[in-house]
């Protein structure tokens, strides 16, 4: 195993609305090796799908970034340098999502959407076509040749998806971002793309950053993971360690409101209140109104997240006490 | 002694226009379904997009009419125009709440409706049957004077369980109710579900892709494939004991929190379900099926029976016997 490298490295990243500068993502910091997954997990509103969209600042206009940088490697031993997002787009960094259907150009036929990559690099028509047949291949598409002269609206959403990651791997990029890309999708189907992600992780050696509300779907495919709560990053470590011993009060409600496959069934665990809309956060932490280990000093400060133990970080300042397995 | 609610061999069959061909090509979108569902039972009926679980909801209340086959109450046909009463005791709880609701209605005018038209309790009595409700889906009773849009997306689902329950049915039918949530609003949701059923006695058929909360709140589980169910029991035996290629697939395809694996897996099911207008011979299952055999193609399979299990698979085995969660439900 050679030694990994660092891809990218996004460091002290906030986000907020242009006007009135109410805060959604606050202080970010997140980088990935080559051939590691950074699986980010949270609520709907936690502020995870903009950090991932800010990395090739794809963000909605009424948004700005307000703070943070950017370092990115991008060929193996040149080392990280520091760079704007628009230079990542197409040069290093590819991105799918959730919906494949509206990320599709639906007056392009599948074959011509995967070569606009390889097409705009400067390859020839004739060599992005045939590039184009051999990443349907690799993706998994049955019978690219017939498939490439198909229109999107023709195909399935598994196989909208497929051509999805064709079309992101066409630039050869060395990071992959995933915007929740299995949710619409149906279980036997969703097992099948993150089988493929996993499997070009694996021989690519892509790194990859996974955005899902779903922590078992993270836990397939990331070994390590971010857990965001409302707009910060509350809670991150190796995805197994951090499933069997959450630190952070969010992160062991959020694993106990999961309803388990195996095993006699058991009434979910819930989490009261709801998570504070944005503009209107509580004084102290974040989490504190909905927290069953709340105590006076969470009300001060924001608590910081701070490394507890090797590779785990949790910004809760009870830590390292409820490692020690104390219940509430 | 007939059961509460019983589907007898229904199929609703849509005519549809594909650019294929001028003639209009049949889309069987549920092919003779036989369910029954017992009172203050709960009824999960799991499965992809496509497998005709929606419509077979909309058949349950009312909303579709089926091409054939019955659906019977407390033994009785409810027939193609059902009496206001009988529309009464089955209601229905639909996945988005945003869209199920009237958005320029608040709450209170919206439950109040409804229990008028049933003339269920008197005028005198609205105010305190609305707070009822309320407090029947663990819901503050200033929710009575918001608007959908004021509310949370768990509070609204909550809202639409109110509506379901302020004509009192016997039988509710939740299409994907929770799929829309987010975990903690989902677990909320399950949650008050499953107090209710055991409050009021209710019938609950859940419909849900998602195996996790079948298996938290339902006893009973129908696995559908393409207009099909393909196997039926507990939810213990379907969980543990498993008969059916697809649903075997279906449980090692879906993602698990506490399944540790290092090694690279293959997809638990290639291929992708198929279009309800493609006619497959014999078994549905069988283009995708890892133990499909030259039988398979011959006819759909009957169903095996084991005791109250059914499996529509010929490698079924009749003598199996599932190992039985013994642990009790709570």
């Amino acid at each position: 195993m050679t030694r990994t490298e660092r891809v990218i490295e996004i460091e002290n990243l906030s986000i907020a609305a242009a006007q009135g500068g109410v805060t959604l993502v606050d202080d970010v910091s997140l980088h990935v090796d080559a051939g590691g997954c950074l699986g980010i997990v949270g609520e709907s509103g936690s502020g995870k799908s903009l950090t991932l969209r800010s990395v090739l600042g794809l963000l909605p206009p009424a948004l700005k970034q307000t703070r943070g940088s950017t370092r990115f490697q991008r060929r193996a031993g040149e080392g990280l340098r520091s760079v704007a997002p628009r230079e990542l787009r197409g040069h290093g960094v590819s991105m799918i999502f959730q919906e494949p259907m509206s990320s599709l150009n639906p007056t392009m036929r599948i074959g011509d959407l995967v070569a606009a990559g390889p097409r705009a690099l400067g390859m020839s028509r004739r060599a992005a076509a045939d590039r184009a047949l051999q990443l349907l291949a690799e993706v998994g598409v049955p019978h690219p040749e017939q498939r490439a002269r198909a229109w999107p609206h023709q195909l399935s959403g598994g196989q909208r998806q497929r051509v999805m990651i064709a079309m992101a791997l066409s630039v050869e990029p060395s990071l992959l971002l995933c915007d929740e890309p299995t949710t619409a999708l149906d279980t036997t189907v969703q097992d099948q793309i993150l089988t493929l992600v996993e499997r070009l992780r694996a021989e690519r050696g892509l790194a990859l950053i996974f955005v899902s509300h779903d922590l078992s779907v993270i836990s397939r495919i990331a070994g390590r993971t971010a857990v965001m709560y409302a707009g910060r990053i509350v809670e991150q470590g190796p995805t197994h360690d951090l499933v069997d011993n959450p630190n952070h009060p969010y992160t062991r409600a959020l694993i106990d409101s999961m309803p388990q496959l195996h095993g006699p069934p058991t009434r979910l665990k819930t989490i009261s209140g709801s998570p504070p809309t944005a503009g209107l956060l509580p004084p102290g932490c974040r989490f504190a109104p909905r927290c069953p280990y709340v105590a006076d000093v969470c009300l001060e400060a924001d608590p910081p997240l701070l490394a507890i133990g090797p590779h785990r970080d949790t910004a809760c300042v009870r830590q390292p006490v409820t490692n020690a397995g104390e219940q509430p | 002694m007939s059961a509460l609610v019983e589907l007898d061999d229904i199929a609703v069959h849509f005519k549809v226009r594909t650019h294929r061909s001028v003639l209009p090509t049949t889309l069987r979108a549920v092919d003779g379904v036989s369910l029954t569902v017992e009172r203050s039972e709960c009824l999960g009926v799991v499965g992809e997009s496509g497998c005709g679980k929606s419509t077979l909801a909309g058949v349950l209340v009312g909303l579709t009419e089926p091409t054939a086959g019955q659906v019977r109450y407390d033994g009785q046909d409810m027939g193609v125009r059902r009496s206001k009463e009988l529309r009464r005791r089955i209601q229905m709880v639909f996945q988005d709440p945003v869209a199920s609701l009237n958005p320029r209605r608040r709450v209170r005018s919206v439950l109040a409706e409804l229990i008028d038209c049933h003339d269920l309790v008197p005028d005198a009595g609205m105010t305190s049957a609305l707070n009822s409700l309320m407090e029947m889906v663990n819901l503050p009773t200033r929710v009575l004077d918001a608007r959908p849009r004021e509310l949370s997306g768990g509070q609204r689902q909550r809202v639409a369980i109110a509506r379901a329950l302020a004509v009192r049915p016997d039988v509710l039918v939740a299409d994907e109710a929770v799929s829309a949530l987010d975990v903690s609003a989902q677990a909320t949701v399950v949650n008050l579900l499953a107090d209710l059923r055991a409050e009021l006695g209710l019938t609950i058929v859940f419909i849900s892709h998602d195996l996790g909360i079948i298996r938290t709140l339902c006893d009973r589980v129908a696995v559908m494939y393409a207009g099909r169910v393909v196997e039926e029991g507990t939810a213990d035996t379907i969980f543990t004991g498993a008969q059916h290629p697809y649903t075997q697939a279906l449980l090692r395809a879906a993602p698990d929190l506490r399944r540790r694996s290092t090694e690279p897996r293959p997809p638990a099911l290639e291929g992708e379900p198929s279009g309800a207008l493609d006619l497959i011979t014999g078994c549905p299952f069988r283009p995708r099926c890892p133990e499909a055999e030259a039988a398979c193609a011959k006819a759909p399979p009957p169903f095996i029976h084991d005791g109250s299990h059914r499996t529509a698979c010929i490698h079924a085995s009749s003598s199996h016997r599932a190992t039985a969660d013994t642990t009790p439900r709570n």
